[in-house]
């Protein structure tokens, strides 16, 4: 999977304007990824290629912008609805899609989730443009295990049975009576962040497996996040796991938590290798 | 279209006076709109658009409009988003803003860098890097930025004395201040577009040339590789730059409209003409006596002259349209600040009648309302008329003659002076909370103190030397010393954190013990850090020897290690051995992992939990941006703290010194948010420039002294190199000075109070002296408070923009990750979703630009 073997010349457009994207990112966020998690991001921008160059190259707009104002909360506040797609309009007919970096298992366990949310990205569409839609649709661009590992063996022959397994594309249910229900909850989720309601879920919610997976959210979510330290729900759910002990002891089972002697090692590489960079 | 202008401007119940609906209804041609304050400019700009927009066929996308603030932009963008939504109810018709130009120059500079429309030849566009005021600052304050310029220019010894020398007649031998007036004056140089080649060469001053020589490698410096990097300055000439290579540019939008004008440089003046060469549309709206940001290159003669340069850059004339209803404050106001600006000379050429000023104003205010608006306090001592100030506000308050405190603005043109220390003063005795976020630097307030005086517990203070401890370097090494205090008060108080700050201890001194011994065994066996890590001959060594920490011997000795160097010998890169000595002895955590593990203790933790239910929001303000600015060290210098660091005090030094120095120095100010400037409850202490574009119930002009009397030297050097119709030195100062009141008086809606004070040293501009006698204005004791109307609650009822992932689901995820990251904006230090997220959706996005664009290439 390394980039450099990709003598296509369109993978070759791929891996320059990855890798330019890269370096635009370090610089703006001032911050970096480990490469194995670059490495990861390459792997899925190539995959969707190598998988779906169909549907790449019957793209018409990209990162279209959909806006519904004049929203009404109901607490009375006005709000507009914002949201990105991408659109293929092709054999007479349009199709939406919304490109999420997640495991199209996992989209498949959350499908509800996606179907409102693309059902209200249609119904926008469909205001603005005055277009029906012909289909709408999630592109879960993470491949799963089983293509990792053929990639990883390198087993050209499992590397294809795998990629014909996978099946990216997650088609939605088109379902516009959930729209409404949809937007109202919304517009009653931006009432709490204007009232500055800002809780931790409560620790139930982060022993809770993540649909379609094994895991969970304490661990597939919270444990990345950099405001666990001070997060009430998180220290109960790290307490739980651990073993009867109190004070500093306690606290330490979170404080020196950054993963496994790999994660370290990954993090120290990646930002020496950007030190020395900087320092050149 | 059945549907009209007319009838929707009765659904919404605006009521345009003649002028504002000439000039909304105006769409061809050069557009000359001079508004005086509060005349209704922002609704004319939003309708205007709208008209556009819905009656004259012009798609969003063909609009260019440029404001002032992100602020302003953001604001007309909801503003034309509601309009444009009720338009839709009626019509069916949609309306697609997503790809309008709505921002300020900056922003809209970097986005046609981006924008396909502007590509030469279907090349991928890449913009250069930004760098902020920061940033720039951080460039050329690098020891290797003037080290390198010295051995390549032959820069003299005392290059710092020279540049504060010839830049303010000052000997002062600062690093500091040698860098702010190099920037102050490059930035001047790119937006006059000044050649530094020609001022060499045209110049015979010397000390002129030599700044333009270090002007000159400023610039190569910003290009290192294939990285490229420009300041705000130059982002516009590189937008300038495209504009110019591609003549189809100037095509691309039918309408330019620029609010602000009178506040524009010349750089921008030259992409507005750029861009409307084509069409012809520009519309410019602003007000000279409004101009207030010369120090920042404006030059108000571009609004002044706009007619003639249109002629010029055009070849048309324009339509002007003033606008000189004011509706936002009573009569008595708008007649004294009308009378102020005329007390000034403003003529040019008194045989032709020509002005420095557009002077047929004739500002007339709505309100019929004839009763004293406009009071004197005092005269007398400072001390004295604050007092009388405060008095009045707090019966103000209790009266309810505001909604609330934050409607009764006090604008200084500086707030460092010790009046309004007394003002503020005086206010809090009478227990009155005021907000001042400019008064005083950041890290005064006591979150960044408290952080960063746990730092110094681990890290160690850095050494204060005896030659050096005066003025700001004494000033610094105190607030160091503060940061302990606060530091120590938390140990006190917390053995948790005691017990934790001892464990970083130990392991910074292990990676400090761990790379002397190493480095002792390099020297032994005479092996040189450049050296290729070959594991046969180097690793046995190293992991045993005597002394090593657990840690390290055990980093040596792992698979990981041969399987890094595996993976750098395959992208063909080496490994010499002081990248394996790094690896083994640097610490697994950076400052910000720091700083958020702090966040657990808690006295910190205490912050989130009040912001977490909304109780007080000040703290977690200042921690935020703590962690922004922590998040720019390790940008700027270390992402991870190595052994070798630590050893040789360099980390201590860089972090401390240069890095927290330079903030210190430079007086960076607190949290501002943009979105609600005002909290509830507490009195606004304004400069008089924060205070554009907003009014205000009750405004205190807190000491309305002379001002500035010189231009400043950044115009005097520039101005021999410039041609053109400027306003004449020696009068510039005397202008701004009033434009600068002129703003200040016009903020205010129903009582405007000047402080007349009477201090050795310092006198009243002599305007507000003339005036006060010539109208006779009332006392502030004299004043009836039952004259005085009361102000309403102000309606904020602004449309906001909610974005479907990174909004309602992210909240719906966790409320409280949402309201550190988004709400309040850390910086994220491990957290790398979005990093991950934003790079493979970018390239995909690259990837079907590049494909659609072949598309339409091949038919």
């Amino acid at each position: 999977m390394s980039a450099a073997r990709t003598p296509d010349p369109l993978e070759k457009f791929l891996q320059d304007a990855f890798e330019d994207n890269f370096e635009y990112l370090k610089m703006e966020s001032a911050h970096t990824i480990p490469p194995a998690l670059k490495e990861l991001a390459w792997q899925q921008v190539l995959l969707y290629w190598r998988k779906l160059n169909k549907i790449a190259k019957k793209v018409t707009e990209t990162e279209v912008k959909l806006t519904l104002p004049e929203q009404k909360t109901p607490g009375g506040r006005r709000y507009t609805i914002e949201g990105v797609v991408d659109i293929v309009a092709a054999d007479n007919k349009v199709v939406m899609y919304d490109i999420k970096t997640h495991e199209a298992e996992q989209v498949r366990a959350y499908r509800d989730l996606y179907v409102k949310q693309l059902n209200v990205y249609a119904h926008i569409w469909q205001n603005l443009r005055g277009q029906d839609l012909d289909g709408i649709a999630i592109i879960a661009t993470d491949p799963p295990q089983e293509l990792i590992e053929a990639l990883a063996i390198g087993d050209s022959k499992s590397v294809q049975a795998a990629m014909k397994k996978w099946k990216p594309v997650v088609d939605l249910d088109y379902a516009q009576e959930k729209v409404a229900e949809c937007i109202s909850d919304f517009g009653a989720t931006v009432d709490m962040i204007e009232e500055g309601q800002f809780c931790a879920p409560a620790v139930k919610k982060l022993k809770e497996k993540m649909p379609g997976r094994k895991v969970q959210f304490g661990t597939a979510v919270c444990r990345y996040c950099d405001a666990r330290f001070s997060c009430d729900s998180y220290r109960q759910y790290v307490e739980v796991k651990g073993a009867k002990v109190k004070g500093y002891q306690a606290m330490r089972a979170y404080l020196e938590d950054y993963g496994d002697e790999n994660d370290r090692n990954q993090w120290i590489e990646a930002n020496l290798n950007a030190q020395l960079e900087k320092e050149e | 279209m059945a549907f009209t202008l007319k009838q929707l401007f009765k659904q919404v119940g605006f009521k345009p006076n003649p002028n504002q609906e000439k000039a909304i209804k105006h769409v061809n041609g050069p557009l000359f709109l001079v508004a005086g304050p509060g005349s209704g400019k922002t609704a004319v700009l939003l309708w205007r658009s709208l008209n556009l927009i819905v009656f004259h066929g012009i798609k969003p996308e063909e609009i260019f409009l440029s404001t002032f603030t992100e602020k302003a932009a953001k604001q007309l963008k909801e503003g034309l988003l509601s309009l444009l939504g009720l338009v839709t109810n009626v019509t069916g018709q949609p309306y697609d803003l997503s790809q309008m130009y709505v921002g300020t120059v900056h922003s809209l500079c970097q986005r046609l860098m981006t924008d396909r429309r502007f590509a030469r030849g279907g090349k991928h566009p890449r913009p250069p890097v930004l760098l902020d005021g920061l940033d720039q600052y951080f460039h050329m304050y690098n020891s290797r930025f003037w080290s390198d310029a010295a051995s390549e220019l032959s820069l003299p010894d005392d290059i710092n004395k020279q540049i504060n020398q010839y830049m303010n007649k000052n000997h002062t031998l600062s690093k500091h201040k040698a860098v702010e007036n190099c920037i102050q004056l490059f930035n001047r140089f790119s937006e006059e577009e000044l050649d530094p080649v020609r001022i060499v060469k045209s110049s015979c001053d010397a000390e002129l040339k030599l700044m333009a020589k270090i002007y000159s490698y400023y610039l190569k410096s910003l290009h290192t590789g294939n990285r490229r990097h420009v300041d705000f300055s130059l982002l516009q000439q590189e937008g300038h730059k495209i504009l110019m290579e591609n003549p189809s540019s100037a095509w691309v939008f039918k309408h330019v409209i620029i609010d602000e004008y009178q506040d524009t440089n010349s750089i921008q003046e030259k992409i507005f003409f750029s861009l409307a060469a084509g069409h012809g549309n520009i519309a410019v709206v602003g007000d000279d006596d409004q101009a207030l940001y010369r120090f920042r290159g404006a030059t108000v003669e571009n609004f002044v002259c706009f007619p003639d340069r249109c002629q010029t850059e055009l070849g048309c004339s324009v339509s002007k349209i003033p606008l000189s209803t004011n509706y936002r404050s009573r009569k008595r106001i708008v007649d004294f600040y009308r009378r102020f600006i005329d007390q000034e000379n403003w003529t040019k050429n008194a045989g032709n009648k020509t002005y420095y000023r557009i002077v047929d104003k004739n500002i007339t205010a709505f309100s019929t309302d004839e009763l004293p608006s406009v009071v004197v306090a005092g005269p007398g001592k400072s001390l004295d008329v604050c007092e009388e100030i405060a008095d009045f506000v707090a019966k103000l308050i209790s009266k309810k003659k505001v909604a609330d405190p934050n409607q009764v603005a006090f604008l200084y043109r500086t707030l460092g002076s010790e009046h309004a220390k007394r003002m503020i003063d005086a206010l809090e005795r009478r227990g009155l909370k005021v907000y001042a976020p400019r008064a005083k630097r950041f890290l005064d307030n006591h979150e960044p103190a408290a952080i960063i005086g746990l730092f110094l517990k681990i890290f160690g203070k850095p050494y204060r030397d005896p030659r050096y401890d005066m003025g700001g370097n004494r000033e610094f090494h105190n607030w160091l010393d503060k940061c302990d205090d606060a530091a120590n008060g938390l140990l006190l108080n917390d053995r948790n954190l005691v017990h934790f700050v001892g464990e970083r201890i130990a392991e910074v001194k292990a990676a400090v013990e761990d790379y002397r011994i190493l480095i002792t065994l390099f020297q032994d066996e005479g092996w040189q850090l450049s050296d290729e890590y070959e594991p046969k001959v180097h690793n046995h060594l190293l992991r045993s020897a005597a002394g090593l920490s657990d840690r390290a011997r055990k980093d040596l000795a792992s698979k990981g290690l041969d399987y890094a160097l595996q993976k750098r010998s395959s992208e063909g890169k080496t490994s010499p051995l002081s990248w394996v000595l790094g690896r083994a002895t640097s610490l697994d955590w950076n400052v910000l992992d720091l700083f958020y593990r702090f966040c657990g203790f808690k006295h910190f933790k205490k912050m989130f939990d009040l912001a977490e239910t909304g109780t007080d929001e000040g703290p977690i303000c200042n921690l935020a941006m703590t962690s922004q600015y922590l998040a720019r060290f390790i940008d700027n210098y270390y992402g991870i703290i190595g052994g070798s660091s630590l050893t040789d005090g360099k980390f201590v030094r860089i972090f401390f010194i240069t890095f927290l120095g330079a903030l210190f120095r430079r007086g960076e100010t607190e949290y501002e948010d943009a979105e609600n400037i005002f909290p509830k409850g507490r009195i606004p202490f304004l400069t008089i420039h924060q205070s554009k574009g907003l009014e205000f119930p009750v405004v205190v002009l807190g000491n309305p002294d002379r001002g500035h009397l010189k231009p400043q030297r950044v115009e005097e050097i520039v101005r021999p190199f410039l041609s053109g119709d400027y306003e004449p030195l020696d009068r510039v100062a005397a202008f701004d000075t009033m434009r600068m009141y002129y703003v200040a008086l016009s903020r205010a809606q129903n009582l405007l109070i000047l402080a007349h004070l009477k201090v050795p040293g310092t006198s009243m501009h002599p305007c507000f002296k003339n005036l006060m006698e010539e109208k006779d204005l009332p006392r502030l004791s004299e004043l009836k408070l039952s004259t005085l109307p009361a102000a309403d609650e102000k309606n904020n009822d602004i449309s906001r923009m909610y974005s479907y992932t990174s909004d309602y689901l992210a909240y719906r995820d966790c409320p409280r990750r949402y309201m550190v990251f988004k709400k309040y904006g850390f910086a994220p230090s491990r957290s790398t979703t979005m990093f991950f997220g934003s790079l493979v959706h970018q390239t995909i996005e690259d990837l079907h630009h590049y494909l659609i664009q072949s598309r339409k290439g091949s038919s």
